[in-house]
């Protein structure tokens, strides 16, 4: 279909902000998983592995909970 | 003969007799799933309905179970579930046309522009959110939102800040876990204009605008009020969302906190008849739209 470069751009536009709003809060909730802080405070203070050694190591919640 | 002959021949036997009667045939496959909707669904709701014109005994806080009106008039005198009623609309409606202004672009764009290739990944990645938890995604927008959180540091600059807790943090909320919902329904509706049609309107002048408004629009409306279904009726009958951004209440917080601190099964009962009465009237405006065709 015919469409001008224009409007072309507009709906890749429209595009683009319809994914960040379906996509940054993913990023953004993923991103707290590697926070230092129990805090939920933006910018993270510190990154850390810790709550990923907890999943795999305390036995409670190496499985399923 | 043996008996594992006798069973085949009885088997032919009733697979031959059911063979000659199609309609008894008809009966016993549908006779499950239907007693299924009849019982459990329909009977469900008709429980509700019942249980709506029982009232609560004020003295003895017991369930009389009796006909009478008791609970409608206190709905109606009350500002209160007015008001909750209201906003609960209110915000349904905001959400429906939230998200169907944002799945226009996209959902134009997945079903006329995209190669085939383009296409699947943009259905991929509309579909991906669904496999997040409700409540991931949920505390994610709290975290977002928070007084500490990522929009008052990213608007500060600009002196600046977020909408913290409350009805606009519902509706953003509610706009972003319904919207895959709404974006494939829209995108169905649109593949299914020709190329023609849009082509036509092009080679006769008509400038992209004026091929939206009267050739996209009308065509698309359908599939747009067919993924209204969702949004509106999921934000309807929720009651988490309301409760984890917000201090205001949903219909479904009065439902919860009547079922169970207040133990008033009735009013429950009676005010959970306002969603299903206003979502009766919707899917009727919506069949006359065309909307069932679009499904």
């Amino acid at each position: 279909m015919h469409l001008s470069s224009g409007t072309r751009w507009m709906l890749r536009l429209g595009t683009a902000l319809t994914l960040c709003f379906l996509y940054l809060p993913l990023l953004v909730i993923a991103l707290y998983a590697f926070n230092e802080r129990r805090v939920q405070t933006w910018p993270i203070p510190g990154f850390t592995l810790e709550w990923f050694e907890k999943r795999s190591t305390i036995p409670a919640c190496a499985r399923p909970c | 003969m043996g008996p594992g002959l006798d069973g085949d021949q009885g088997l032919s036997q009733s697979a031959s007799y059911l063979h000659r009667r199609p309609r008894l045939q008809l009966a016993l496959l549908l006779s499950g799933p239907v007693g299924w909707l009849v019982v459990a669904y329909l009977g469900s709701l008709a429980v509700l309905f019942v249980a709506a014109f029982w009232h609560l005994d004020s003295f003895t806080s017991v369930i009389v179970k009796d006909y009478s009106l008791q609970n409608f008039e206190t709905l109606v005198q009350g500002d209160v579930y007015r008001q909750i009623a209201q906003r609960t609309v209110g915000i349904a409606a905001a959400v429906t046309v939230t998200d169907a202004l944002l799945a226009f672009p996209i959902a134009f764009y997945m079903a006329k522009v995209a190669t085939p290739r383009t296409r699947a990944l943009l259905a991929v990645a509309v579909l991906m959110p669904l496999w997040a938890s409700y409540l991931v995604k949920v505390y994610a927008w709290r975290t977002i939102l928070s007084e500490e959180g990522i929009l008052n540091w990213a608007l500060s600059p600009l002196g600046l800040s977020g909408p913290g807790f409350g009805n606009v943090a519902t509706w953003l909320v509610f706009s972003y876990l319904w919207l895959p919902y709404m974006i494939l329904p829209v995108y169905a509706g649109m593949e299914r204009i020709p190329n023609s049609l849009l082509d036509a309107a092009g080679d006769l002048g008509a400038r992209p605008g004026r091929t939206f408004r009267h050739v996209v629009l009308p065509l698309a409306l359908p599939a747009v009020v067919a993924g209204s279904i969702f949004t509106f009726s999921l934000t309807l009958g929720d009651y988490i969302t309301p409760q984890l951004v917000s201090n205001t209440q949903f219909i479904g917080n009065v439902v919860y906190a009547n079922v169970g601190v207040a133990n008033n099964l009735p009013l429950a009962a009676a005010f959970a008849t306002v969603p299903v009465a206003i979502m009766v009237v919707y899917l009727l405006i919506a069949r006359r739209l065309g909307a069932f065709e679009s499904l």
